[in-house]
């Protein structure tokens, strides 16, 4: 039974992550079975997964069988035996134990170890040949043993027969011990990086004048003592150009190198610092850092790449929190749960953007759910460990991280603090103070208006009223039909409007296949039944004199399908909506074929249609089967449905009737309004009250049509609710609480678990128990800490959300993981100031990470970021001001000889801009980068907003920036790549982008000497651009060289105003094709 | 580089090895090695081969051309054949599983409804009313029936097949190849990938992952007028104008690095710019089918409205193949069938094989066949790979009557030429082609024997990345020697 585990292949060694090659395994009696290894392995079932698992079996006591018969026992001696000695001792037994070659945890050497089993199980279950894995394994369905080939069919009809009979086996002696590899969890918080922070103090140095900070003692003390002196500070316009791209991304200009060259007093450089930090570019530029350690993206990846619009929230937080020097350890409790710390609030909801910005699939099935679930909180977990504590985590989803002390246990612990958390998007209110004083704004414009219509109400509203009644409602009351006033109406595609006769027009979209939904209030009790009136009458565009009853070309329309809901106004019990089944009464006119009983009838293909008299109006009555209206009035929804290639009314009008048979095609038809008051006023007065006084906002609606001075009153009233101000919503795609809801194309799937299991293996179908909150116990001072925060603890109840407690424990400095968050963010400040950090592998400070060149300023550093009230610009500050900072880029052989790669930091190495510093600027030095911050930029390079807003859409990388490195959004990243490929050459040489930059730097240049037209450019010009784009003057060469071009090409073109002007752009799409332009010094 | 003084020179080597190392090297590689001498080749600190590096062993094949059929066609209707199915059909499929299959199946037989028959000397059985040409050339294919995966739906599972894992975020095979053999053309990139629709997963499954971003694949959409960005001078310009440019700009950036000698990238960045320069008239002669004769366009079906975007970008690959292009991708077909299948998963027979499979063959076949046919012709199968499947199977069961659900637990991809057997069938599934039964191979396994063809061990090609030394094949693969010729 040779291994194929994740320890190795069945060919080679391990090598996951690499084999030590100096250092033999730690630990004395530990078995490193679980070898090697990552989180890809959970995502394989069969190549690894051997006869898996961690005791899963451990839980099975073993059980003695019973005394085999001299047979069997011959039968095992003559046919079993001897093919696992041949076939499987060598990777599973005590021998293979001893000489760790042991696989999976599984021992065939005695009876003990075969009915015990492995990771996976039990190899042998006597009579029971489906549980017996071990006769999976040679049969080769699922795991494949031996590895080398698969037995004869005799030989496995043999472990059948044998297993058939109770797997007799006579071998008594007790089975090795197989330890699981255990976390020395102690050792493990003697890790530099996982060590509680220590003071420091700064190291003597000889050359006491050079220093301008205590960075400087900690790197000069080393210099020293290797015989190296550091660099003299690098020029001014060297210095002003480094750090103004490092602190926001961008070229300075030529008014801020002038002045800082003008500037001669001893803090000049201290003020530029100072500027920088408080510029919204500083934010820009660190965002894009901080992104690319969390795997930023807009759209979901996989199937479908949906697009994520809310998600660039979070991308604006980073922003803000940065600019506005957000503490980094409120920065960090944020992201992990600012949705918890501060509910409804825009900026926290925002800030869990972080946990969610992983991809997650476009289609999940009953099938995928729940291991894509289990993958999601791998990606959040792996992003939290990348990002923050410069931790492998994701090592630990199948087994104890190989090398680092971080166990299977601690991985499962801190997902279950994260089970909750799903992702959504929720409406937030960005600015809930400007809304209410919004509100409160215009509660106090309403209230005169409002507190003049309840004076009418009281004072004018009855005696009109009275009057009204008196002299005008016998009139309007004789009425058959009332004409229905429309609240609401929507169609599917073309736009509906009111008229001033109550009649429907549609406009816009007039296409077949629509519906129309109309809506209309009324408090009669006893309405029967409909007249539409299909209308023909002038189009609202006035282009045709006359169109209609319908919306086809020739003015025709088929009703097929006509639906009516009456729901009440006022819910209560027994008042459920109904939908009156309805009949045709009559019609003015029907196609032979079409008549009204077709809008009636079930089948959506036929319909009621009018084609036979075109451009005549129309109308048509149904009748309810029961008269419909509830007490406190009745919500009627029309629905008119014109299926199929079926056309639409242009214009309809509905009335109602009590008596619709009576009332007729013609029957007098009168407005609503009056008889609802009327109804209103008569169910009042029935009920013994003024209706005036009960039910005055009715009536006052409802008489407004009737009565002038109503109007007035009423429609003041209206004018002013239609100003209610309503909140400026934001949808933000964030992390929150909740039940986990599948999103996308979930083909029913509605809801999982939010339990987290342990998975041995990391199999979803292997599960071990709740997984219980807790912590990288190695990275927190005891094991109380994690008690305190995350559990249960003796009687008290455990605290009442595990991701509240994450978001402390991260940042607890005294017992928490504090130091190495600490840690882990000071030397990505270092790696992106100086290209490189003191721990070479910024996403990794683990055992298997690089050392770091100067561990104890990194010590120090962490101290006075924490000192400092873990405020990052105080460090950018520190650092940047620093003379080691400051160098000069010189190189000589004698101290490269000491120092080739720089380990001392003597010198300055220059280093390539990223594709979105590069791209930004070329659009700077051009004058034409649109400095407007946040919001979603869309995905063209072209574009004039910072890279930082451009979309992250993962299968649409930004062409520009993907040449430039920019990595994929998948996965945490520390340390950019900087390749040099051809495509970034053509990028420069040929794209739109940096040809018209080069264009607007010329034309710039032109403005700012005053250049006419037709004069040549000359070296001004090249000294313009050279300034604007290098932050320097051109030496006397070059000044030559280029303006050669320039008068070269001016002259070849001649009295070509064209190409005139193309000359001076073609110079400075070669100063922007410079390696000058995209190295930084 | 000349010009600085040979103590400082030597002083530098440690930094070159460590700049190929940390800032990779695409298809530049060969003049910067040229410029670095010998020594950078052979470059391997921490585990990291340097691009460019000589392979480990001969290889059998020098380039690759995978024809990937988006949507996984059904192996019982391609290339496995099971009497036992065809016998069955409408009764309970034995071994029927719940978990097989990404919707519902019906636990029935589907017996595939195409005309069968055994082709070429090897007897093969062909599905020869969707390949008919195809079949002429089975003594020629090395039949793997026992692939398998573990992702069931498009995107994971094409990502799975590409880059050995069912998740985003890992390098796919073409760049494990860039960057583990460089290049054998400096005027194109080594890795192609031709596409009409974005397949599911899109860039995800051509990702160079964690590597440099110079092993990314260059991704020709067959809907953009533009094969590759940039390519085309700027208006107004000219080579003669821009080579003057280039001039100057070289005597620029030359000073430039003279000035900062530990930095070997500048030099790097000079060529290029000549690269470049020299793609723009290289990448467009190698895309230019004009330059082909009638009978060959007649041959791949270019003019054929089913087959001729396919066969376009077959006869493309084999034009960038011969130029030194080392793997060719194409994500083929589109079905126009009108059985619900989405233009970007032609195969995905979810509610018609018959309908579905049809139209695909029509869209294919010809065009594959031609290109072994050409390949052979002109001498370049022995050392070319080719290679044919989809991300996984289909179920012997049929979903919703005349349709096959998704099945990754076995499947048929066949490979030929660059040493591989012809005419031989590896693996089996089961009587009903169900699952993988016999000789199973896993995707790490096929990855590992691919790279063991091109000359690499795949244990040897590892990166380090966020901890840990990464390889194509993770901790599983074996080479699957009895295929291998």
């Amino acid at each position: 039974m040779g291994g194929y585990d994740c320890g190795g292949t069945r060919s080679g060694p391990p090598e996951c992550p690499r084999t030590p090659t100096t250092t033999p395994p730690p630990t004395r009696a530990v078995i490193m079975t679980v070898a090697s290894c990552h989180a890809r392995q959970a995502a394989r079932r069969v190549a690894c997964s051997i006869l898996a698992c961690v005791l899963g079996a451990a839980g099975v006591p073993y059980v003695a069988a019973a005394a085999p018969t001299p047979e069997q026992i011959t039968f095992f001696e003559s046919k079993i035996r001897p093919v696992l000695v041949e076939h499987c001792y060598q990777c599973h037994s005590a021998e293979a134990l001893r000489s760790g070659r042991l696989k999976a945890n599984l021992l065939v050497d005695s009876r003990e170890g075969m009915h015990k089993g492995g990771e996976s199980g039990a190899a042998v279950v006597p009579g029971r040949r489906d549980e017996s894995l071990l006769l999976a394994a040679i049969r080769y369905d699922g795991f494949e043993m031996p590895p080398a080939g698969r037995l004869p069919d005799s030989v496995i009809a043999d472990f059948e027969t044998w297993i058939d009979m109770g797997a007799p086996d006579p071998r008594d002696e007790p089975a090795a011990s197989t330890e699981e590899r255990t976390i020395d969890v102690a050792a493990g918080r003697r890790h530099w990086s996982y060590r509680r922070l220590a003071p420091v103090s700064p190291p003597r140095v000889e050359h006491d004048a050079w220093p301008r900070n205590d960075i400087d003692r900690f790197i000069l003390a080393r210099q020293e003592s290797a015989g190296i002196a550091p660099n003299e500070e690098a020029a001014k316009e060297t210095l002003l150009r480094r750090v103004t791209f490092d602190l926001t991304g961008l070229p300075p200009t030529v008014e801020e190198l002038e002045a800082f060259l003008a500037d001669t007093s001893g803090d000049a450089y201290d003020r530029v610092v100072d500027r920088l930090l408080a510029s919204p570019r500083h934010g820009e530029r660190w965002a894009r850092h901080w992104l690319d350690a969390v795997r930023y993206g807009e759209s979901g990846g996989y199937e479908f790449d949906g697009d994520r619009p809310g998600a660039h929230h979070y991308r604006d937080w980073v922003i803000k929190a940065l600019n506005a020097d957000m503490p980094y350890d409120e920065f960090l409790r944020m992201q992990v749960a600012g949705d918890l710390l501060e509910p409804g609030d825009y900026d926290a909801t925002a800030a869990t953007g972080f946990l969610v910005a992983g991809p997650y699939p476009g289609q999940v099935t009953a099938k995928t759910v729940e291991p894509i679930r289990y993958d999601q909180l791998d990606d959040m977990a792996q992003a939290l460990g990348a990002s923050v504590l410069g931790m492998t985590i994701g090592c630990a989803r199948c087994h104890d991280h190989k090398y680092d002390p971080i166990g299977h246990r601690d991985y499962y612990a801190l997902i279950a603090c994260l089970g909750k958390a799903v992702q959504r998007e929720v409406d937030i209110d960005p600015d809930p103070s400007t809304t209410k004083r919004n509100r409160d704004a215009w509660l106090a414009e309403r209230a005169p208006v409002a507190a003049a219509a309840d004076r009418f109400e009281v004072e004018v509203l009855p005696t009109r009223l009275a009057r009204w009644l008196a002299v005008e409602a016998p009139v309007q009351q004789a009425a058959a039909w009332l004409v229905l006033e429309p609240q609401t109406m929507k169609a599917a595609s073309a736009t509906l409007a009111r008229e001033a006769d109550d009649a429907v027009v549609a406009s816009g979209k007039l296409q077949a296949n629509d519906t129309y939904t109309l809506t209309f209030a009324t408090h009669q009790r006893d309405l029967a039944g409909l007249r539409l009136e299909a209308l023909a009458r002038d189009r609202s565009d006035g282009k045709e004199p006359i169109v209609g009853p319908g919306t086809s070309q020739e003015g025709g329309f088929r009703l097929s399908t006509v639906k009516v809901t009456a729901a009440p106004l006022v819910a209560g019990p027994g008042r459920a909506a109904v939908t009156p089944k309805l009949s045709a009464v009559a019609a003015s006119f029907e196609d032979a074929g079409a008549e009204l009983a077709k809008a009636v009838d079930a089948d959506a293909a036929t319909g009621w249609s009018t084609s036979g008299r075109p451009g005549a109006s129309q109308s048509a009555i149904l009748a309810f089967d029961a008269p419909v209206g509830f007490e406190g009035g009745t919500m009627l929804t029309v629905e008119l449905k014109f299926e199929g290639t079926a056309h639409g009314f242009a214009a309809v009008r509905i009335a109602a009737s009590a008596e619709p048979t009576a009332a007729g095609l013609a029957g007098r038809a009168a407005t609503q309004a009056a008889r609802e008051v009327a109804t209103l006023v008569d169910a009042a007065r029935g009920s013994g009250t003024d209706a005036t006084a009960t039910r005055a906002p009715d009536l006052l609606r409802w008489f407004s049509r009737l009565d002038t001075e109503a109007a007035g009153v009423y429609a003041a009233l209206a004018t002013v609710d239609a100003k209610e101000p309503k909140p400026n919503l934001l949808r933000v795609y964030s992390a929150t609480n909740g039940a986990w809801v599948i999103s996308g194309n979930s083909q029913g799937v509605k809801s999982g678990s939010e339990d987290v299991f342990v998975l041995a293996r990391g199999e979803v179908n292997r599960k071990k128990g709740k997984a219980a909150a807790g912590f990288v116990l190695a990275t927190v001072a005891d094991d109380e800490a994690e008690r305190q925060w995350l559990a249960a603890s003796g009687d008290a109840p455990p605290p009442p959300d595990p991701r509240l407690g994450l978001a402390t424990i991260l940042t607890d400095v005294p017992r928490g993981a504090g130091p190495l968050a600490a840690r882990v963010i000071v030397n990505r400040l270092w790696h992106h100031h100086f290209g490189r950090g003191i721990v070479g592998t910024p996403n990794d400070l683990g055992t298997q990470g690089d050392a770091p060149t100067h561990p104890e300023l990194l010590e120090w550093l962490a101290n006075r970021l924490v000192e400092d009230g873990w405020r990052l610009k105080s460090i950018h500050r520190l650092i940047v001001t620093s003379a080691a900072y400051r160098q000069a880029g010189t190189v000589d052989a004698v101290r490269l000889a000491k120092d080739p790669d720089n380990t001392l930091l003597w010198h300055r190495r220059p280093s390539r801009l990223e594709g979105e510093a590069i791209r930004d600027a070329v659009l700077a030095v051009a004058g034409i980068l649109d400095p407007s911050m946040y919001g979603r930029a869309g995905l063209d390079a072209n574009s004039r907003r910072r890279s930082v807003y451009l979309n992250v859409k993962r299968s649409q990388p930004v062409g520009f920036l993907q040449v430039f490195d920019q990595p994929e959004p998948l996965q945490p990243v520390g340390a950019r790549g900087a390749a040099t490929v051809p495509t970034q050459a053509l990028a420069l040489m040929n794209s739109q982008l940096v040809r018209t930059a080069a264009e607007q730097l010329a034309n710039r240049a032109r403005a700012a000497l005053s250049i006419p037209p037709r004069a040549p450019a000359g070296a001004a010009a090249v000294d313009f651009c050279f300034r604007t784009a290098l932050s320097r003057a051109p030496s006397p060469a070059e000044r030559d060289t280029f303006t050669d071009l320039l008068e070269t090409r001016e002259r070849a073109a001649g009295d070509d105003q064209t190409l005139r002007q193309a000359a001076l752009a073609d110079t400075c799409h070669l100063i922007l094709c410079l390696n000058e332009f995209v190295y930084v010094d | 580089m000349d010009g600085m003084p040979a103590m400082i020179g030597d002083l530098l080597l440690p930094m070159r090895r460590r700049f190929l190392r940390e800032a990779g090297l695409g298809f530049g590689t060969l003049a910067l090695a040229t410029l670095l001498g010998a020594e950078s080749r052979a470059a391997t600190t921490a585990g990291h081969r340097a691009t460019g590096a000589p392979p480990h062993h001969a290889p059998r094949a020098r380039r690759v051309i995978w024809l990937f059929m988006p949507g996984a066609p059904s192996q019982v209707d391609t290339w496995d054949y099971k009497p036992e199915l065809q016998a069955r059909n409408g009764q309970p499929l034995p071994g029927a599983d719940s978990q097989v299959g990404f919707f519902q199946t019906s636990g029935k037989c589907l017996a595939s409804p195409f005309r069968w028959a055994r082709h070429g000397e090897s007897g093969t059985w062909v599905n020869e009313e969707i390949f008919p040409l195809l079949a002429r050339h089975v003594d020629e294919m090395c039949f793997i029936h026992s692939m398998h995966l573990r992702a069931n739906n498009h995107a994971p599972a094409a990502m799975e097949l590409m880059c050995g894992l069912n998740r985003p975020g890992m390098p796919s095979m073409g760049a494990w190849l860039d960057y583990g053999l460089g290049t054998m053309n400096a005027d194109l990139p080594s890795f192609v990938v031709m596409h009409e629709r974005k397949p599911r997963g899109d860039d995800q499954i051509w990702s160079a992952g964690f590597l440099p971003k110079s092993h990314q694949a260059l991704a020709i959409d067959a809907r953009r007028p533009i094969a590759i960005d940039n390519l085309a001078l700027r208006r107004g310009q000219s080579l003669d104008s821009q080579r003057a440019e280039l001039d100057l700009l070289a005597r620029m950036n030359d000073l430039h690095a003279r000035a900062r000698p530990t930095q070997a990238d500048l030099a790097a960045r000079i060529s290029s710019f000549e690269l470049a320069y020299r793609m723009q008239t290289a990448a467009p002669e190698a895309l230019d089918l004009s330059r082909e004769s009638q009978p060959t366009h007649d041959l791949y079906g270019t003019a054929d409205a089913k087959c001729g975007v396919f066969a376009k970008q077959c006869l493309t690959a084999r034009r960038l193949l011969e130029r030194g292009v080392r793997f060719v991708q194409i994500f083929a077909g589109r079905n126009a069938a009108g059985d619900g299948a989405v233009d970007d998963v032609p195969w995905d027979g979810h509610s018609n094989i018959q309908t579905n499979h049809r139209e695909c063959g029509l869209a294919t076949d010809r065009p594959a066949a031609a290109l072994l046919a050409d390949l052979k012709s002109r001498g370049m199968l022995d050392d070319t790979l080719v290679i044919w499947g989809g991300e996984f199977g289909r179920t012997s069961d049929s979903q919703g009557g005349m349709g096959r659900d998704h099945n990754p637990q076995g499947f048929t991809i066949w490979l030929a030429g660059g040493g591989v057997k012809g005419g031989f069938h590896y693996g089996a599934t089961d009587p009903f082609g169900y699952k993988a039964v016999e000789n199973k191979v896993h995707v790490n396994d096929l990855h590992a024997t691919l790279l063991h063809l091109l000359g690499i061990e795949h244990e040897r090609l590892t990166y380090r990345h966020n901890g840990r030394d990464f390889r194509l094949t993770d901790v599983g693969g074996a080479v699957i020697r009895d295929i291998i010729a």
